[in-house]
């Protein structure tokens, strides 16, 4: 691979990265917008704020990814590809992990608190 | 019907489990099938993780336009139809990456995408979501549980399921079979014809004359018949006199 190659394939590493970590600064700033200023929460204009923020935010996440891949697809032997490529994949187990973890901890809450419930007099389900 | 299986304290959702098998499937069949035509693991590895990352945003998405922006990605519905549609435009952005693994890519996913809905769908029946229309003889059911009471309804979702699990073997065997390439448009224009004419059987259509869905479901069976009638001309072009 040319340095112009490994340039070109640093760059797009650069921007795939900025992708990815670009919506998280973009959502907190959203999230303050929305919660400190009492006049954005209006009902039906914050819904369509945080409806496009979060499909803008996907955009970009897909973006990245896309990047990535055509710099493992065209110059495989980039190292900043390489790099990243496992940086995501870790990244991506350890969200999954953690999204199974909670949504046990959530079921298991939810058993708990519907076996409490069946002991109320008057509880239908 | 309908509702939560439970295990011993545990409750375990019907959908979520159904889905999850579907994607294993679905991404099992294309990886075989890719790895049988030679291409390599990186090419594979890449393109289906833009599958599964396009596939669900498409998923999510379909649900935000359907409400008018007024959920995000992480409330809206997930949509098997604009799932579908997250998916081919993955194998679109992957074929301009890569014009080597474009057909393979093309003619292993359209093959998977009734293996993926067939199963996912069971999930649907279990859930009690995308029932049917009213109704009331054989295999009629009803879903009464601490969220849904309905019934008793058509059971689309069972339908949905074996025709489009039909529509796979159907798959399989024109794959087998072929010779000029038209597996994949051949699929896509059986999924469409399905879905658009099983959408009339479910709730959503009472009172309407053609549904969001069935609109959509013209527009693949429109760019199947494209598709078919091109190769068509093409052979013809290619075959000796």
């Amino acid at each position: 691979m040319s340095p112009e190659e490994n340039k070109r394939a640093n760059i797009l590493c650069a921007i795939s990265l900025a992708c990815e970590v670009g919506p998280m600064f973009f959502n907190g700033i959203l999230s303050v917008l929305l919660t400190v200023n009492g006049g954005w929460n209006v009902g039906k204009a914050q819904a369509l704020m945080e409806s496009i923020g979060s499909v803008l935010s996907g955009l970009l996440f897909i973006a990245g990814i896309v990047l990535l891949i055509i710099v493992r697809v065209k110059y495989p032997k980039n190292v900043f590809g390489k790099v990243l490529m496992w940086v995501y994949i870790v990244i991506g187990v350890i969200m999954l992990l953690l999204t199974i973890i909670a949504i046990l901890f959530l079921v298991a809450a939810c058993t708990a608190c519907f076996q409490e419930l069946r002991n109320c007099p008057g509880f239908l389900f | 019907m309908g509702g939560v299986w439970t295990i011993g304290d545990f409750s375990i959702e019907p959908y979520p489990v159904a889905f999850l098998l579907s994607f294993a499937a679905g991404f099992g069949f294309v990886f075989r099938l890719l790895r049988k035509r030679g291409q390599t693991l990186n090419i594979i590895g890449c393109s289906l993780a833009l599958i599964l990352v396009m596939t669900l945003y498409g998923a999510r998405l379909y649900g935000v336009l359907a409400s008018g922006f007024q959920k995000s990605l992480l409330t809206s519905g997930t949509s098997s139809l604009g799932g579908a549609m997250g998916l081919l435009l993955a194998v679109f952005l992957m074929g301009k990456i890569c014009p080597g693994v474009r057909k393979d890519l093309w003619m292993a996913c359209c093959m998977a995408l009734p293996l993926m809905y067939g199963i996912a769908k069971t999930g649907c029946f279990l859930a009690g979501c995308c029932y049917g229309i009213p109704y009331g003889g054989p295999l009629a059911v009803s879903y009464q549980n601490s969220r849904i009471q309905i019934g008793p309804v058509f059971p689309i979702q069972l339908l949905e399921s074996a025709v489009f699990l039909l529509i796979f073997l159907v798959g399989l065997q024109l794959y087998r079979g072929e010779k000029s390439g038209s597996t994949a448009s051949w699929m896509m224009l059986l999924c469409a014809a399905a879905k658009f004419g099983l959408e009339f059987l479910r709730q959503e259509h009472v009172g309407r004359l053609i549904t969001g869905n069935q609109w959509v479901c013209g527009a693949f069976f429109l760019a199947a018949v494209i598709s078919l009638l091109r190769e068509g001309k093409r052979q013809a072009g290619e075959s000796p006199e």
